[in-house]
């Protein structure tokens, strides 16, 4: 298992991007990270439809989601991809500028695997951003189903 | 000993007296006009029962038949014929030939004076034999409701040939005191007399001209039950009622004087021990030549007239008093009466009440329906429209003999004043049910109405006012419902948007540097990028110290029982790190266990600890002490510390949001964490303060009720006070 796992980053603010980027490389991680901007786009790659037809198969192995976007909110993301039964397995991190409470407690609700507020300081950033990399590209076991690539196209055709 | 005995009826007498009684009570009497025993009246069987026990012949002649009922003495003497005539109306010849007899008996019933026949023929039978035999028969009146219901015949001095001469005559006759002058014998009239008066259910008495009496029949006897021997002289005196005994000798006495008949009335003992009023008429009693011979009187139980008269004037005083007592009551009763005596109640009688209802005098005729010079000058006004003198309730109701009830009217008098009657009415009637006039009732109602009125009309304002007050609260509701909405929006924008360019700021800042050749950038540069980085840095906090300050107004309050104690500890070592560097002495007493949301009272104590220990920064030894006071209301804390303090002066600007008393660059802060503070403490209901001095250290206090009724989404600002606008962010 020698291939990197591929991260889904749904941001629509092409600043942070750049800055999510600079942190994931600043700490070595190497992972395909495939940028959305906004709702819309997050579920259509997620469903293989729509511009992200033609794609490799297979799902990511974490999804970094923010929460304000356009067209889908991220509240709204969670909720279609926590519900479907092929992709629910899929772990998210919500990964947003807010500290309100509703909105900790209704992604959880919602199933979100973690929560994690962007900080202000740069560096308490990257720190957060690497760690975050790590744990979830590295670290972490993904669900079974996810550790190969044909289950990965599997997932991608059973979602379609 | 009394005489009513109830359980022994005049049948039972009937059938314990003789045969003849016992044919007297098995005689069918329904047929006749006397009907049933039991109804005889009382007069009847006094006679009867009388005349069947007496041994000399009687008989009765009883109704408009002229029903004869015999005894046995003149049974024996009419023989074989008795069976023919007994129970029968009286004809043809018995004792007594009829056509002899009839005329006489229509005179007794005419005159009601009892006549005697001397000397009448008398048909007798004698061992089947007739014969002519002579004798005196004596007719005496028989009194029935209040009339003569039979006549009583009775026969005496029976012989079987005329009488040559009369010379007994002192047979019954007591001996007459010495004292009295004898008097010639009477002969056959004296007898007669003793016979009569014997028989005679009044009481007679007779005195001689020494004033003493000598003579009381057997009525008298029997009645004071006392002998003849007793009462003579002036024994009988001995049962006249003692108050009444003098009164009654001097009548007596100064009618005798004078020889004038007398008339008077005085209680007598009766043989039971009762007293009797007895009404005794004396006459003088004269010989046919005029000459004095005593008195004769006769007397007549009339207690029961006197017990009459004297319930009478009795009930005649107690209606007199019933009287008064109405009309006394109808004077002052504060309802209005009005009486009519006519049917067309032309004459209305009014109470004091009325009157005064009507605005009239209470001697006027209250009637509109009387003619014209005597005709009242009010109005009576129902539902707006004068009433004709027809419709009111009284001449209504004694013209249609109904009840009138419940009939709001409206009075105007002569002045104009005008009252609000509530009438009633009812007609009066004869004993044969026609009407004869009304009785009105009114109640003046115009306070009432009046009180009615005014609270319908306040009721309607406070409605009024009410339903006005609640759209106000409504609209004002959904005002605060929609400005607390948009502050959420606001803050959860303020949230997002906020804080991302602050952090691409610095972020920026950061990779710029690391870009730049750390040899080409001289000091300055260094300065300005670092001060890029710690303005965005502080901007960060000031917005997350907002957030928490709004949602605090916000978010709903949980609360449960919050143990004071744990509570310091936990936000100490939450700390622990940031005053490793710090040599403090901390003084914390037992505190007690208060209700409140804990993760607000978390934010007091953060802030209060924090405060505490940022501004004891300069001392070699911060102290800082923890304690609190507890009574039935309200607990108590209080954080003090030796810390730079603050002038008093300025305590107004403490709580106050943004508002910072330290430009000191050491102390530096957002200047929303006391003004947090205060608002946490008002929402569970109780009070901040604050006491210090400059360099002098200062006390926050903050105190908890036992109780707790949250106070709702206040509309507290979260903008800066007016005075707030200098040196907000000002480290």
């Amino acid at each position: 298992m020698t291939q990197l796992k591929r991260i889904l980053l749904v941001e629509d603010s092409p600043n942070d991007v750049e800055l999510i980027l600079t942190a994931l490389s600043d700490h070595h991680l190497a992972n395909e990270v495939v940028v959305v901007r906004d709702g819309e786009e997050a579920l259509d790659y997620m469903h293989r439809r729509g511009a992200f037809k033609l794609r490799i198969k297979g799902a990511p192995v974490v999804v970094f989601l923010d929460l304000k976007l356009p067209k889908v909110d991220g509240l709204e993301v969670l909720a279609q991809l926590k519900t479907d039964p092929d992709l629910r397995v899929v772990p998210v991190v919500v990964l947003t500028s807010s500290h309100e409470e509703p909105d900790l407690a209704r992604c959880y609700e919602l199933g979100t695997n973690a929560y994690v507020v962007k900080p202000i300081n740069f560096h308490d950033f990257v720190d957060v951003i690497g760690q975050l990399g790590l744990f979830w590209a590295v670290l972490n076991q993904p669900p079974p189903l996810l550790g190969s690539v044909e289950a990965m196209q599997s997932v991608g055709e059973t979602s379609e | 000993m009394a005489f009513e005995n109830e359980s022994v009826t005049f049948e039972d007498f009937l059938t314990a007296t003789g045969p003849l009684g016992q044919l007297v009570r098995s005689h069918n009497w329904s047929t006749t006009s006397l009907g049933a025993i039991a109804h005889w009246p009382a007069s009847l069987q006094t006679a009867l029962s009388m005349a069947l026990t007496h041994p000399l012949p009687m008989t009765i002649f009883w109704g408009k038949e002229g029903l004869q009922l015999d005894n046995e003495a003149y049974r024996a003497l009419l023989g074989t014929r008795h069976s023919a005539l007994f129970g029968q109306s009286a004809q043809g010849r018995g004792l007594v030939e009829w056509a002899a007899l009839e005329p006489i008996l229509q005179t007794v019933k005419a005159s009601g004076k009892a006549t005697e026949l001397i000397d009448q023929p008398l048909f007798v039978e004698q061992g089947g034999e007739p014969k002519k035999w002579w004798g005196t028969v004596t007719c005496t009146p028989l009194w029935a409701d209040g009339g003569i219901g039979g006549i009583l015949v009775s026969l005496t001095q029976i012989r079987d040939r005329l009488p040559s001469a009369i010379t007994d005559g002192a047979i019954a006759m007591a001996d007459r005191p010495q004292a009295a002058p004898l008097e010639a014998p009477l002969g056959e009239s004296e007898t007669l007399f003793r016979h009569l008066t014997d028989t005679a259910p009044i009481m007679v008495w007779m005195s001689g001209i020494d004033k003493l009496c000598y003579y009381f029949n057997q009525s008298w006897l029997n009645f004071t039950g006392r002998s003849l021997e007793q009462e003579l002289g002036h024994g009988w005196a001995e049962g006249v009622h003692p108050d009444d005994f003098d009164a009654c000798l001097a009548s007596y006495v100064t009618a005798f004087d004078a020889r004038q008949p007398f008339e008077m009335d005085y209680r007598l003992k009766r043989h039971d021990g009762e007293y009797c009023w007895i009404l005794d008429i004396g006459t003088p009693r004269l010989t046919p030549e005029g000459k004095f011979l005593g008195y004769l009187g006769s007397c007549i139980d009339i207690t029961d007239r006197k017990v009459a008269e004297a319930e009478v004037i009795q009930l005649n005083q107690s209606l007199n008093r019933q009287v008064q007592e109405l009309e006394t009551l109808l004077d002052v009763i504060p309802i209005g009466i009005g009486i009519a005596h006519d049917p067309a109640c032309r004459n209305i009688r009014v109470n004091r009440s009325f009157a005064k209802q009507l605005g009239i005098s209470s001697q006027m005729n209250a009637s509109l329906s009387a003619p014209e010079p005597e005709k009242p000058r009010f109005k009576v006004y129902f539902g707006g429209k004068e009433m004709t003198a027809e419709e009111l309730p009284m001449q209504y109701a004694a013209a249609h003999g109904v009840e009138v009830a419940e009939l709001e009217v409206e009075v105007v008098h002569e002045d104009g004043r005008s009252v609000k009657l509530l009438e009633y009415a009812a007609p009066l009637f004869d004993e044969q049910g026609q009407t004869i006039g009304s009785v009105g009732a009114f109640l003046d109602i115009t306070e009432r109405k009046r009180s009615e009125a005014a609270l319908r009309d306040s009721e309607a304002r406070f409605r009024q006012l009410n339903e006005t007050l609640e759209q106000r609260i409504k609209a004002r509701t959904a005002q605060l419902e929609a400005a607390n909405r948009e502050l959420e929006a606001f803050s959860y924008s303020v949230s997002h948007d906020l804080r991302a360019p602050l952090r691409h700021i610095d972020g920026f800042v950061e990779l710029l540097r690391k870009r730049l050749d750390p040899l080409m950038l001289d000091d300055t540069s260094c300065r300005y990028l670092r001060t890029i980085s710690t303005t965005t840095r502080q901007a960060g906090i000031l917005i997350d110290d907002l957030l928490a300050f709004s949602r605090m107004g916000r978010v709903e309050m949980r609360c449960l029982m919050v143990d004071m104690n744990q509570l310091i500890r936990e936000v100490q070592s939450e700390m622990a790190f940031e005053v490793k560097e710090r040599r403090i002495e901390w003084q914390i007493d037992a505190l007690p266990t208060v209700l409140g949301d804990l993760s607000m009272l978390r934010q007091v104590v953060r802030n209060l600890l924090s405060n505490a220990i940022k501004y004891t920064r300069l001392q070699p030894l911060a102290k800082i002490a923890i304690a609190s006071l507890s009574d039935e209301h309200e607990d108590i804390f209080w954080v003090r510390d030796n810390g730079v303090g603050f002038n008093m002066q300025y305590i107004h600007k403490l709580f106050g949001i943004f508002q910072r008393l330290h430009s000191d660059p050491d102390f530096e802060g957002t200047g929303i964490g006391l003004a947090n503070v205060q608002r946490i403490i008002h929402r569970h209901g109780g009070r901040v303060w604050a006491e210090g001095a400059v360099d002098g250290g200062a006390t926050f206090y903050f105190s908890l009720p036992k109780e707790i009724i949250p106070v709702g989404l206040e509309a507290e600002s979260i903008s800066p006070s007016p005075s707030s606008t200098k040196g907000t962010v000002d480290a």
